[in-house]
């Protein structure tokens, strides 16, 4: 086994205690808290051993999303949350235990590809009635409803439509990349999904009939600048290809973030 | 005619009556009828899809290389499909197999040792009547350092080596 946990109903490691361990076997040990023990959650532990470094996150929503607590631990260290703080008391729904490898490329996903995707949005969007606002979440999903093996990192963008003479609306598109290590090792990725809204009016249906397959052409456009962005670990063979949520874990014990403030991609040498 | 500007604070109600408006003048009509529940909105999802000469998309082998490295748990004491030996019983066998470990044995038997301790702390509705047995297998595991400062008050997040 290589990460131990333990989940407490009260503060200081007190009330029912449930425990988990991953052993070396696997990258991720999902957890659902079901039942009684949905919604409970305020203190919890964590080891990393045997080899390997570790992280443990717990989230507010039962499919890996929401806020997390996450706690990062070097091999042969401990690290608690004595009390997960009054936002994440009693809502914590999912767990995930991460292994992590001694050896490994950590990978700010955002700082990567904001940038990039910024540029690429605003183009294709100049002289259309449609207009970005704000900038865009890039964080990690893991196994969504609608391709419940698979890890995403998603791009999500709002949008404003301009409509003459009406009301403007809001709209949003998230692009899910997926990303993966070929059968030589090399970093792979494109678009998997698009995900289309546009609000509820009277125009919601023409506006996104006619948005969402100009959203959804878009996607060729992205996967064709990630495969460039992705070239620059061309020369470089991976054993593994993982992400993590959030942005990469800091040095120190553990952190509150919600979901969606980043995205870590990690790759083992 | 002025565009019309949206203020943040209108409501649903209020948005669809001053369209309807809007649409009776101009003589439009929605094709389908507008659902005035506050969070109504139009959405899809769509699977992107590549030509058939993309090398992107993995093989079957490679994306289960790539995917399959999860396994699910739920909490013991909502498994109704778990059949856990009592806590006593459990209890006298973790001192038992505590007493026998060696250094041969030791990697072998302790991770057994923690999912015993799991087993029985999942069926108890207090860590606290087990305390004693906690610490003594979690110091067997991971060393004396484990339980100083578990004490800290309120909002505090803390690591310590162990055997350290």
């Amino acid at each position: 086994m290589a990460v131990y946990s333990e989940f407490y109903k009260d503060i200081n490691f007190g009330g029912a205690l449930e425990t988990f361990t991953l052993d070396d076997n696997w990258r991720y040990w999902r957890i659902h808290f079901t039942g009684n023990w949905n919604d409970t959650i305020s203190s919890l532990r964590a080891n990393a051993y045997a080899g390997y470094n570790g992280n443990v996150y717990a989230f507010s929503d039962g499919n890996f999303m929401g806020r997390f607590a996450a706690l990062n631990m070097d091999e042969g260290w401990t690290s608690w949350w004595s009390y997960v703080g009054d936002a994440m008391n009693d809502t914590v729904s999912s767990a995930i235990l991460v292994n992590r490898n001694k050896n490994e490329l950590v990978i700010d996903v955002k700082q990567q590809v904001e940038s990039v995707f910024i540029s690429g949005m605003d183009d294709a969007l100049k002289g259309t009635q449609v207009s970005r606002r704000g900038d865009p979440r890039i964080y990690t999903t893991l196994w969504p409803g609608y391709d419940p093996t698979k890890k995403f990192v998603s791009i999500e963008q709002d949008l404003t439509v301009s409509v003459p003479y009406w009301f403007d609306y809001d709209a949003q598109v998230r692009y899910d990349v997926y990303l993966y290590l070929n059968g030589g090792g090399s970093v792979q990725g494109y678009v998997a999904w698009v995900y289309v809204w546009v609000e509820g009016g009277i125009l919601s249906g023409d506006i996104f009939s006619s948005l969402q397959p100009k959203l959804v052409a878009g996607a060729s456009t992205l996967t064709g600048k990630l495969q460039s962005l992705l070239a620059a670990f061309g020369s470089f063979k991976f054993s593994s290809l993982y992400l993590l949520p959030g942005p990469p874990p800091p040095h120190a014990a553990g952190e509150i973030l919600d979901v969606k403030s980043g995205s870590t991609l990690v790759l083992v040498h | 005619m002025e565009k019309r500007s949206k203020p943040k604070d209108m409501s649903r109600d209020e948005q669809i009556k001053q369209e309807t408006q809007l649409a009776l003048e101009h003589n439009l009509s929605p094709h389908s009828p507008v659902s005035l529940d506050r969070n109504f909105r139009v959405e899809g999802i769509t699977p992107t899809m590549l030509s058939s000469s993309s090398t992107l998309i993995p093989s079957f082998e490679v994306a289960c290389r790539n995917d399959l490295d999860f396994q699910d748990a739920i909490p013991r004491s909502v498994n109704p499909y778990r059949q856990l030996a009592s806590p006593e019983a459990l209890r006298m066998l973790i001192e038992s197999e505590l007493k026998s470990l060696t250094s041969e044995n030791r990697e072998l038997l302790l991770p057994r040792i923690l999912e015993q301790l799991g087993d029985a702390a999942s069926q108890l509705p207090d860590a606290e009547s087990i305390a004693s047995l906690h610490k003594k297998v979690l110091i067997t595991m991971f060393g004396e350092e484990y339980f100083k400062n578990v004490k800290e008050a309120g909002h505090k997040v803390a690591r310590k080596p162990n055997n350290k």
